[in-house]
C-alpha cells in the first residue's frame, strides 16, 4: 500500500529502496517504499526484525542514504547530501535512540552530552539551555557534572530526550526508545515523549517492534514486513480493522493480559469440571 | 545487554570504574616506576662515574673496593653503568613509543572511520610494514645513515606503528558501533569532532596498554641493536652494550653478564605485566558491561 | 514482608522446595526470605521489575550464581539428597541438564558458536551417559520435536546460520534432551519478535504437555506468564510479596506492587 502524498508532509520517502551487500549477497532492506508523514502527527512505524524499520529510521535521520529513491525532510531533499550540508536537517530533526546506555558516551559528563547538539550548531549559551531542558524532562539540573553510569535506565533515557529537545527540533524520531527499559518505567518515558511532542507540536516518528507502544502514543501507523509497507493508516483503523493478513497475525501475536487471564480462567473451569 | 545478572534498580551502579585490577599490575607498575626513578637519579648521582675506567680494579666481584655490583673488564662500576643504562632505555623507549603512538593512533582511528576501500588500502600497507621487524628496519637505517641511538629510536618507533594502527582501529570499530556515534551525528557533529570527542577518549585506554607492551618490545630491540653494535655508541651507557661487552668475560666472570641481562629482563617483564593488567581493565572487547 | 506460600499442597508430589533463600553480595542483600514450591508438572511464573531478584533466585535454584555471591537457606530437589545450595560443583553438574533443563534470554550465548548444532545437542546427552549412536539418533528426533524444519540440515548448521527463534528452539531441545523434571526459563522469549515469541511459547507449552516436566518461568511480561503458568510469585526488592494462582494474583492482586506491575504492563489504555 502506498500512503497518500499530502501537501503538508514534513517527511516524505518516494520510491525508496535500500540494498546492502554482505559477503557477496544482496539484502534488500527496503523495497520501493513510499511514505509521507504529515506535519504535527504522531507516526508509528512498526515491524519485526528484518522488516526494514531501522533502515527507514536511518534514512529519515540522514544517517544513511537510499540506493534508489528520494528522501525529503522539512522541504529539503536530503538524498545523498554530504554531512556538511545536513545542517538544516540536524537543526530540525533529533533522535532518541534505543539503548539508553549505548547512546550516551560513558566518558562524557551529562552536561557535555546534552550540550552536544547545541555546541555543534553554535548555540549562544549551551549551559543555560542544558539546565532548562533537564528540568523539562524532570531531572535535577545539578546532574550536569555526573556520568551516565550513575543513572538508571529510565533516567538515562530522560537525559537522551533532553539532548534531543535541546536544539528545539520540529521533528522527534524515537527509535525503539522504550524497548530496552524496564516495564516499570516504560509507560512513564512513553508519556514523557508523547507530552513533549504534544506541548511543542512536534512531529513524532515512533519506530518500534512493539505494537502496544505505538498504539499508546501514535495516531498514524505504517506496518512494515520484509522491506515493504504492508498497511498504513490511522491507528484506530489499522488496529481495529486490519486489512492485511500479516497485520492480523502481528496483532494476534501480541500477548494480552486480559486475554491470557481469560484462557487461564477457562483452564481452571475445565479442571474443575473434570474433577 | 545479555547479562542475566540484574543491576541495582537505581543509584550509582558499581560498573564502569569498578573493575578489579589484579596484583600483577601493581608489581609491573612498581618495576616500571623503579626503572624510571633509577634512570632519573642517574642524571644527578651515580656511585661512580659510569665512564671512569680503572684497569687496576677490573672484573672485581660484588662489594670489592666499594663497587656494589663489582666492575667490568675495563674496571667500570657496574651499578653506575646500570643506572645510566636505565636512562638510555627510558629515553629510547619514550621516543620510540611516542613516535608509534602519535602516528599510529590517528591512523588507526582514520582506518576505522574512512570508507571500506580506503581502510583496506591502509591496512594492507600496515601488513607490509609488519613484515619489517624493528631490528631489520634499524639495520637498514644503519646501513644508510650509520648506526646510533637516533637511528635505533626512529627504527623501533616506525616498526611499532602497525601494531598501534591495528589495535586502535579494532577499538575504534567497537566504539563506532555504539549508539552515541549516530547520536553525535544527529546532533550535527562532523567526523573530525566525532573522532576527537568520542572515539579518541574511548580508545585512549587501549593506546596506553599498547604503549606499555610496545615499550617492552622497544627495550628489547634497543638492547639487541646495541648488542649488535648498531645502537648506542660506545660513549653511551646501554644495557645491550654492556651485554655485548661482557661476552668476552662470560667464561670467567659470568656475573658481569648477569647484571645487564637481569636488568633487561626485569624491565621487559615490568612493562609487559603493566600492559597486560591494564588491558584487562581497558579493552572494550573484554569488558563485560 | 513476604507472605509465605499460600497454596502449599501436600508435600508428597513436591519436586522443588525453596526455603528462606537469601542471596547477598558483600554487605548488600539482594534476595531474602524467598520460599517457593513446585509440584511435579506444575508451572510457576516468577515476575517482577528488573532488580527485583527474580533472575538471581532462578540462578540460585539452577546452581549458576556467579562467584562472590553468598547464599543462605535451602533448595531441595526431590530425589536428590541435601541442600543444592551447598552441593559440590560435581553433583550440580550431574543434576543440571539431566534433572533440570535451562533456557535463557539470549540463545546465541547459550550455544557454542564454533560447534555445529547436531553435536551440541548430542553432547548434552553424552554428558549424562547416553551412548554415541543413541545420542546421534535422538538428536534428529529432538530437533524435529521442537518443530525445526529439516532437522538433518539444522544439525549440520552453525548457530550463527540460524534465526533467533530457531536458536531458541535448539536451546529448548538441549534443555529437554535428557527428559528433565524441571525446565527453568529465564526471559526465554524477550529477545524474540512477537510472532516468533507466540510460536516458541506454544512450543514450550506443548513440550511440557508431552514430557510432564515442571516449569519455572521468569519473565517481566505478565501476559506471557499468565498464558503459560498455573501459579505466579511476584518479587519486589528481593522478596516474594505475593504468590498464588495466576487468576488470584493477576486478576485480583492484593499487594500494591503487583497492582503497580499490572498498571505498568498495560500500555494499551493510553493514547493522545
Amino acid at each position: 500500500m502506498i500512503a497518500e502524498v499530502t501537501s503538508d508532509a514534513v517527511i516524505e520517502l518516494r520510491d525508496v529502496s535500500r540494498t546492502f551487500h554482505s559477503r557477496g549477497r544482496e539484502v534488500q532492506a527496503l523495497q520501493d517504499v513510499s511514505l509521507s508523514i504529515p506535519r504535527g502527527s504522531a507516526y508509528g512505524i512498526v515491524g519485526e526484525s528484518g522488516s526494514g524499520k531501522s533502515t527507514m529510521m536511518r534514512l529519515i535521520a540522514g544517517l544513511d542514504t537510499p540506493t534508489v529513491g528520494r528522501v525529503t525532510v522539512n522541504g529539503t531533499d536530503i538524498t545523498g547530501l554530504p554531512e556538511r550540508r545536513l545542517g538544516p536537517l540536524r537543526r530540525s530533526l533529533q533522535v532518541v535512540f534505543q539503548d539508553p546506555m549505548g547512546s550516551l558516551d560513558p566518558r562524557m559528563r551529562i552536561g557535555r552530552i546534552v550540550a552536544e547538539p547545541l555546541v555543534a550548531q553554535g548555540h549562544a549559551d549551551p549551559a543555560a539551555r542544558v539546565r532548562e531542558v533537564l528540568g523539562q524532562v524532570d531531572l535535577d539540573p545539578e546532574i550536569v557534572n555526573r556520568y551516565p553510569h550513575q543513572f538508571s535506565g529510565g533516567q538515562r533515557q530522560r537525559i537522551s530526550i533532553a539532548r534531543a529537545i535541546a536544539p528545539d527540533p520540529e521533528i522527534l524520531v524515537a527509535d525503539e526508545a522504550v524497548s530496552a527499559l524496564d516495564v516499570t518505567v516504560r509507560a512513564q518515558i512513553l508519556d514523557l515523549i508523547a507530552d513533549i511532542a504534544a506541548a511543542r507540536s512536534l512531529t513524532l516518528v515512533f519506530v518500534s517492534h512493539d505494537l502496544s507502544v505505538v498504539r499508546r502514543v501514535c495516531d498514524q501507523v505504517a506496518v512494515l514486513q520484509r522491506g515493504r509497507i504492508v498497511e498504513s493508516g490511522p491507528v484506530a483503523e489499522v488496529y481495529d480493522r486490519p486489512q492485511q493478513d500479516y497485520t492480523r497475525q502481528l496483532l494476534a501475536a501480541v500477548p494480552d493480559l486480559q486475554q491470557s487471564l481469560g484462557l487461564a480462567r477457562a483452564r481452571q473451569d475445565d479442571r474443575e469440571r473434570n474433577r | 545487554m545479555t547479562t542475566s545478572l540484574e543491576k541495582a534498580p537505581t543509584g550509582p551502579a558499581p560498573t564502569h570504574d569498578g573493575r578489579r585490577i589484579g596484583p600483577l599490575v601493581y608489581i609491573g607498575g612498581g618495576i616500571v616506576v623503579l626503572v624510571a626513578i633509577v634512570g632519573v637519579i642517574s642524571f644527578f648521582w651515580t656511585p661512580y662515574d659510569p665512564g671512569f675506567t680503572d684497569t687496576s680494579l677490573a672484573k672485581a666481584g660484588p662489594g670489592v673496593g666499594g663497587h656494589l655490583l663489582g666492575t667490568d673488564r675495563l674496571g667500570r662500576d657496574i651499578a653506575s653503568l646500570l643506572m645510566a643504562g636505565a636512562r638510555t632505555t627510558l629515553y629510547v623507549g619514550i621516543v620510540a613509543v611516542g613516535i608509534a603512538a602519535l602516528v599510529g593512533t590517528p591512523l588507526g582511528i582514520l582506518a576505522a572511520m574512512v570508507p571500506r576501500r580506503w581502510s583496506e588500502f591502509l591496512m594492507r600497507g600496515t601488513d607490509i610494514m609488519l613484515a619489517f621487524p624493528a631490528l631489520l628496519l634499524a639495520l637498514m637505517f644503519a646501513a644508510i645513515w650509520g648506526g646510533g641511538i637516533t637511528t635505533s629510536m626512529l627504527a623501533i618507533g616506525i616498526a611499532s606503528i602497525p601494531s598501534f594502527i591495528r589495535v586502535v582501529r579494532a577499538g575504534a570499530l567497537v566504539v563506532l558501533a555504539q549508539d552515541y556515534i549516530p547520536a553525535a551525528r544527529v546532533a550535527g557533529r562532523r567526523p573530525f569532532a566525532i573522532a576527537w570527542t568520542h572515539v579518541l577518549p574511548n580508545v585512549l585506554g587501549l593506546v596506553i596498554v599498547q604503549a606499555s607492551v610496545s615499550y617492552a618490545i622497544a627495550i628489547l630491540a634497543e638492547a639487541g641493536l646495541s648488542y649488535l653494535g648498531f645502537g648506542a655508541g660506545l660513549t653511551t651507557a646501554s644495557w645491550g652494550l654492556m651485554l655485548q661487552e661482557s661476552q668476552v668475560t662470560l667464561g670467567t666472570d659470568p656475573l658481569i653478564t648477569v647484571w645487564p641481562a637481569a636488568a633487561i629482563a626485569l624491565a621487559v617483564v615490568g612493562f609487559n605485566l603493566l600492559g597486560d593488567g591494564l588491558r584487562d581493565r581497558f579493552d572494550p572487547r573484554l569488558a563485560g558491561r | 514482608m513476604s507472605s509465605p506460600a499460600v497454596t502449599t499442597k501436600s508435600a508428597s508430589d513436591a519436586l522443588l522446595e525453596v526455603r528462606s533463600l537469601g542471596i547477598s553480595a558483600g554487605g548488600t542483600t539482594l534476595v531474602s526470605d524467598v520460599a517457593l514450591q513446585l509440584r511435579r508438572g506444575e508451572r510457576v511464573g516468577l515476575i517482577g521489575a528488573s532488580g527485583s531478584g527474580k533472575s538471581l533466585t532462578c540462578m540460585a535454584i539452577a546452581g549458576l550464581l556467579p562467584e562472590g555471591l553468598r547464599t543462605t537457606g535451602e533448595v531441595t530437589l526431590d530425589g536428590e539428597t541435601g541442600n543444592l545450595l551447598q552441593a559440590t560443583e560435581r553433583s550440580l553438574a550431574r543434576i543440571r541438564g539431566a534433572r533440570t533443563g535451562m533456557v535463557f534470554q539470549e540463545p546465541m550465548t547459550a550455544l557454542n558458536p564454533t560447534m555445529r548444532i547436531g553435536p551440541q545437542v548430542a553432547e548434552a546427552m553424552r554428558q549424562h551417559g547416553v551412548g554415541k549412536a543413541e545420542a546421534r539418533r535422538r538428536t534428529q528426533e529432538l530437533l524435529a520435536a521442537v518443530d525445526l524444519p529439516e532437522p538433518a540440515t539444522i544439525a549440520r548448521a552453525y548457530p550463527h546460520q540460524l534465526s533467533g527463534g530457531q536458536r531458541q528452539r535448539v536451546v529448548l531441545s538441549i534443555a529437554l534432551a535428557n527428559g528433565p523434571d524441571l525446565l527453568i526459563c529465564d526471559e526465554p522469549t524477550t529477545a524474540l519478535d512477537v510472532t516468533v515469541q507466540a510460536k516458541v511459547l506454544e512450543l514450550i507449552e506443548s513440550r511440557l504437555e508431552a514430557s510432564g516436566a515442571a516449569l519455572l518461568f521468569v519473565s517481566h511480561d505478565l501476559a506471557v506468564v499468565a498464558q503459560v503458568c498455573d501459579r505466579v510469585a511476584v518479587m519486589y526488592q528481593g522478596r516474594i510479596v505475593e504468590q498464588g494462582s495466576v487468576l488470584e494474583v493477576l486478576a485480583d492482586p492484593q499487594h500494591e506492587h503487583t497492582r503497580q506491575l499490572i498498571r505498568n504492563a498495560d500500555l494499551g489504555g493510553g493514547g493522545r
